[in-house]
């Protein structure tokens, strides 16, 4: 039996790194900004910053002693812990999906970080290796694929599905509405600074007299005009300009970054649906973004945000044949039933408890917007306007199909979202009628699939029938499923 | 039938019905107390005339709900089946809204029976099962008939699929 390893010794120098970067701003706030404080807390907080920094310097180094991972061909064993050791064994077989992601101090090191994804419950459902060689990362990485692999032999050539070319790229910058990046950096930046520095006193007042030309403003916003523009072209270029999506056999391999790079890679069998959505910017420049659905979590808020997403700006038309075309098990029809009409008039008849109660309210009340008396008149009249809106578009989005073993629901307001998976995939079916619908001859349909929130999707005001067919539907797929 | 859909042939408990009118029961005298605390209060330190009214329309939609909580067990009685085979976990429930729900047996992972204190008056457990997704609930069932279902639920759900 092979022996249990240390994590790779930089470790050690990236958790100093990340202490220092949180030591200095806490440092800053007692040293600096609050240095006159008498207050208990900071006056302790100056006496314990040292020794407590001492002690957390020392606990990183005692943790890369103690801590150790092995792998072998069927787990991965975690030996955790100072003082109370602990051992935790995750099965190979229940890691979802991969992702790699090198920041710039990685590169600058030659070595990169790997989680393992397993989708299971609790905080330590992934096991993440924050610094790792590239040898002993593709040593692993090799291993897991390999698990589930062990009927075909050769590794198969990968072959490049996409990767965007220069109108992909200024069609991106332009739907991202990258130009107001620069904007928002201002803005977030005056916002975070105002809280220390006074800029009415320092320097902003003597802006306003230099500005005071109209030759010198249109200069300057002529200037910041252009400055966007090409801010937002190399955002868009250093986010989306390397970006390929790679397949083989088994498994799909998206990799972007251009700084820093992120790769993620999952077992095809392991996707639990496709996602293909659309914002309304995306619909006016017809690109579309598509998303595999994983049981395995998948960051988001972070640099990782959007890992599993195939090129968010992919054209429509190329958008369903990529998801064919890497996910051959899955077949997507661009083609799909619309509602009935009688769905349309079973939920614009439908009473809006929302509308009701707040033309109740603003009837009893009365206020008044801008000295306007009528302000309780217009307010109800609109929000009784979008919320004919809202159903009308409801209605008008709305798409529906069950073609062989695969469903397809297309739901979505101002934006759309596509949702396709097979029927094996379904954790749960639902089909509901309520009295308001049986009124009408409707019904409502939904599945729950596996990810990280549960996904559920669905679609009301079906005709029965179909609902129907949808559970017997789903009772047939005891056929096509393997039990181990 | 509405929906062409074969319903489940196993019913719950009668006892169900005084177990739900019970609970109801209690539920409302709560209710009917705060309201009536809140209307005191209401008259006592005049509180504004809007909440005055708002406690009248509670009270006007407390009423009907209280007299319908009577009735409405009979009909949720009636409506709820339930069938547990190898394959799958069916149930059938609802009184304004028809719903029938379908979960594969390889997909349920936990199953437990749950007894609160008024089913224990009746010798009644409820048999609650999770998936990955949510967790469903066949309420009210002998005690026999729900050990064993839990029993039978979690034999069958040991199996699981390829590739999960």
């Amino acid at each position: 039996m092979k022996q249990a390893r240390r994590y790779h010794p930089l470790l050690m120098l990236f958790g100093l790194i990340q202490l220092l970067r949180n030591a200095a701003f806490i440092a800053l706030f007692l040293f600096v900004i609050k240095s006159d404080s008498q207050s208990f807390l900071f006056v302790w907080g100056r006496k314990l910053f040292l020794p407590l920094i001492a002690l957390a310097v020392l606990s990183i180094f005692l943790k890369w002693l103690s801590n150790r991972y092995r792998v072998d061909d069927a787990q991965i064993h975690l030996f955790k812990g100072i003082f109370v050791r602990s051992k935790q064994n995750v099965p190979l077989s229940k890691v979802q999906n991969i992702h790699r992601h090198t920041s710039i101090l990685h590169r600058l090191f030659g070595v990169t970080s790997l989680t393992f994804e397993t989708g299971m419950e609790g905080s330590e459902s992934a096991v993440e290796f924050k610094v790792i060689s590239l040898k002993e990362a593709a040593r692993l990485e090799e291993m897991i694929s390999a698990e589930k692999e062990a009927e075909v032999p050769e590794m198969s050539e990968k072959t490049l599905h996409f990767s965007p070319g220069k109108k992909d790229l200024i069609k991106a910058a332009f739907t991202s509405l990258s130009f107001l990046v620069l904007l928002s950096l201002l803005a977030s930046i005056y916002t975070k600074t105002s809280d220390f520095i006074d800029f009415e006193e320092r320097g902003l007042g003597f802006l306003r007299e230099f500005f005071s030309s109209w030759q010198l403003q249109a200069a300057a916003l002529i200037i910041f005009l252009l400055l966007s523009v090409l801010a937002g072209f190399l955002r868009t270029y250093i986010k989306y300009g390397k970006y390929e999506i790679f397949s083989d056999e088994s498994r799909i391999y998206i990799r972007k970054g251009f700084l820093e790079e992120t790769s993620f890679s999952i077992s095809k069998d392991r996707v639990q649906a496709i996602e293909i959505k659309q914002n309304m910017m995306k619909r006016l420049t017809g690109v579309a973004e598509v998303k595999l659905v994983t049981a395995g979590d998948v960051m988001e808020g972070d640099e990782k945000e959007g890992v599993n997403s195939l090129f968010p700006f992919l054209p429509v038309d190329r958008a369903y044949k990529i998801a064919e075309e890497i996910l051959p098990a899955y077949e997507v029809l661009q083609k799909m039933h619309p509602l009935p009409k009688k769905a349309l008039w079973a939920s614009l008849l439908k009473p809006s408890w929302l509308w009701i109660l707040s033309a109740a309210a603003l009837c009893y009340f009365r206020p008044r917007f801008l000295g306007i008396e009528e302000t309780w008149l217009g307010a109800s009249v609109v929000l009784l306007f979008l919320i004919v809106f809202v159903r009308i578009a409801g209605f008008a989005n709305a798409r529906y199909l069950i073609n062989g073993p695969f469903i397809q629901f297309k739901t979505g307001i101002i934006g759309t979202r596509v949702f396709i998976s097979k029927r094996c995939k379904v954790i749960e079916a639902e089909v509901t009628a309520t009295r308001w619908q049986k009124i009408f001859g409707l019904a409502s349909i939904q599945t729950v699939n596996r990810g990280k929130p549960v996904q559920h999707a669905g679609m009301e005001n079906v005709p029965p029938e179909f609902a129907s067919f949808f559970y017997t539907w789903y009772k047939r797929r005891t056929g096509e499923v393997q039990i181990k | 039938m509405y929906l062409n859909i074969k319903e489940p042939n196993n019913r719950i408990s009668r006892h169900a019905i005084r177990v739900w009118i019970i609970s109801e029961a209690i539920q409302n005298v709560i209710g009917f107390a705060v309201l009536g605390v809140l209307f005191y209060l209401d008259n006592q330190f005049s509180w504004k005339e809007w909440i005055g009214w708002l406690l009248i329309i509670l009270l006007a939609v407390s009423i009907p709900a209280a007299i319908w909580s009577f009735i409405s067990p009979y009909i949720q009685y009636k409506s709820w089946r339930y069938d547990v085979d190898e394959e799958y976990v069916q149930m059938k429930s609802g009184v304004w809204q028809e719903k029938h729900l379908l979960i594969p047996m390889t997909k349920i992972q936990s199953v437990e029976t749950v007894q609160g204190p008024i089913m224990r008056k009746y010798g009644l457990y409820s048999v609650s099962m999770g998936t990955m997704g949510s967790s469903h609930v066949i309420p009210a069932l002998p005690k026999d008939e729900a050990v064993s279902l839990r029993n039978q639920i979690a034999k069958y759900a040991k199996v699981r699929e390829e590739d999960e």
